[in-house]
């Protein structure tokens, strides 16, 4: 009998301390950041006194007229064509638009983030730049001039430019769309890395995405890449 | 001395209770003291012209003037070369802008408080919703992935990729905007039958009690805004933001 009174005694004072500690725990967490919210909102908010001037209807339809024209404005501020791309490079995808609607969306392969360190002097990273651009060319079937890391990628020595072996073809898919700064967009080989961020900085598609943007876009078009 | 040995314990909780007591009450009066202090560089600045706003008692032109601000600052943003942030609270949305362009949005699963300084004063308004800077980013994952090669001895690109690729710990990216207002992003991801794995309440006390500890008594406030996206999504936001990149705010 004294066994559980005892036993009921220390689970009352645990009980007791767990119950305290808890209350000062969730106090200090909960509560504090409450009231520090409350003062300031309620500071912020303390200045709202009532209105001493009165709007008329004639203000209030200047209003909605400031905002239709404003979305104007804006609307005609950030036209970007009838056709434009939007490429994703975090999760390696595009959307097509035409006449501001998506028209088709997919993988696609960005920049593998790799930097490649030739020696102390010389170093590259294989990233997508991000921005707007506009298409500076289109080409058919496409010829891949290489460039010295593509050499030094593969442990061989960069030929001189101009060299025959800098010139490759069928490796770029039927079309490339040029971006300027040595960026494409173009097909590619390993149609399987299609979505995964394995280029050297240009866009890879599959053949069928790879068409129909070369068919909607035209050199002027705006792509844009985040 | 029988009497002490018996109110032992009574004494003890009470020098426990008080002292208990004591640090709370302490750490609440700098709390306050903080939200107060923290005026002067917040969007909360009394103002005198506050007297002045015509209509803004009225919601639909409270509606309209918060439109037309959120247009004119959307303009000045379309100037800007840089990809900034749009923080959309009445819409529950995120976006990416870029000349104006809006390239994506995400839809804010949840966010805390609920509804986050909705009754704001006009200036105070315009101060908290006008453009300005992300700064002091804590993040989980790198802006940059990048992964150093040294040439003749590096791996496959294919490889490369597949690591590059994998997913880790959800988003967790905080940051505090120019107005002094601190931004908490959580990342959510999504399970095998598409439903959003969330725990809100987990990641809350998650963020007091590192927030309690790394300011018990508090000298600075800055209201903070909880949100929770899309694992991708955030981790696609964070990755097109540049540092120090441009925000905007809409209530």
């Amino acid at each position: 009998m004294w066994n559980i009174r005892k036993y009921l005694h220390s689970f009352a004072r645990m009980f007791f301390w767990v119950f305290v500690l808890g209350l000062f725990v969730a106090a200090n967490l909960f509560l504090v950041p409450f009231v520090q919210y409350s003062v300031y909102r309620g500071k912020s908010s303390g200045n709202i006194l009532p209105d001493t001037v009165r709007v008329s209807e004639r203000e209030l339809s200047q209003m909605k007229q400031k905002a239709e024209m404003l979305k104007r404005k804006l609307h005609r501020l950030t036209f970007a064509g009838d056709a434009f791309l939007i490429v994703n490079t975090t999760n390696n995808t595009f959307r097509l638009y035409q006449n501001r609607q998506v028209v088709r969306s997919g993988l696609c392969s960005t920049g593998s983030f790799i930097h490649l360190e030739a020696d102390s002097l010389q170093s590259w990273l294989f990233e997508t730049p991000k921005g707007v651009f506009t298409i500076k060319n289109k080409m058919t079937d496409p010829v891949w001039r290489k460039p010295d890391w593509a050499f030094i990628e593969e442990g061989l020595p960069p030929p001189p430019p101009g060299h025959p072996s800098r010139y490759e073809r069928g490796v770029l898919g039927d079309y490339a769309l040029d971006l300027g700064k040595g960026y494409l967009i173009h097909g590619t080989l390993y149609q399987r890395l299609i979505g995964q961020p394995v280029t050297h900085g240009c866009i890879r598609l599959n053949d069928q995405d790879l068409e129909h943007i070369y068919k909607t876009l035209q050199v002027g078009s705006k792509v844009y890449i985040y | 001395m029988n009497f002490l040995k018996k109110r032992k314990g009574l004494f003890s909780i009470i020098a426990v209770f008080t002292l208990l007591l004591v640090f709370f009450v302490v750490r609440l009066v700098f709390a306050v003291s903080s939200s107060y202090t923290g005026f002067g560089k917040s969007v909360s600045v009394p103002l005198r012209s506050d007297v002045h706003t015509a209509g803004w008692n009225n919601s639909e032109v409270r509606k309209l003037q918060k439109d037309i601000f959120l247009l004119e600052q959307l303009r000045v943003l379309a100037q800007s070369d840089s990809i900034s942030m749009v923080i959309d609270l009445s819409d529950s949305t995120v976006q990416l802008q870029l000349k104006g362009m809006e390239l994506f949005h995400t839809k804010i699963l949840r966010k805390y408080p609920g509804v986050f300084l909705d009754d704001l004063s006009q200036e105070a308004y315009r101060r908290f919703a006008q453009i300005t800077c992300i700064g002091n980013e804590k993040a989980n994952l790198s802006k940059k992935p990048v992964k150093k090669i040294q040439a003749f001895q590096k791996e496959t690109i294919g490889s490369g990729a597949e690591t590059a690729n994998l997913q880790n710990a959800p988003v967790n990216w905080s940051f505090v905007t120019g107005n002094n207002v601190c931004v908490v992003i959580t990342g959510v991801k999504l399970n095998q039958d598409s439903t959003f794995i969330m725990h809100p309440t987990y990641d809350l006390i998650k963020y007091f009690t590192r927030n309690f500890f790394n300011e018990i008594f508090p000298e600075t406030y800055s209201p903070v805004l909880y949100l929770w996206l899309n694992d991708n999504d955030a981790r696609a936001i964070y990755r097109a933001v540049p540092l120090e990149g441009k925000i905007l705010f809409r209530n």
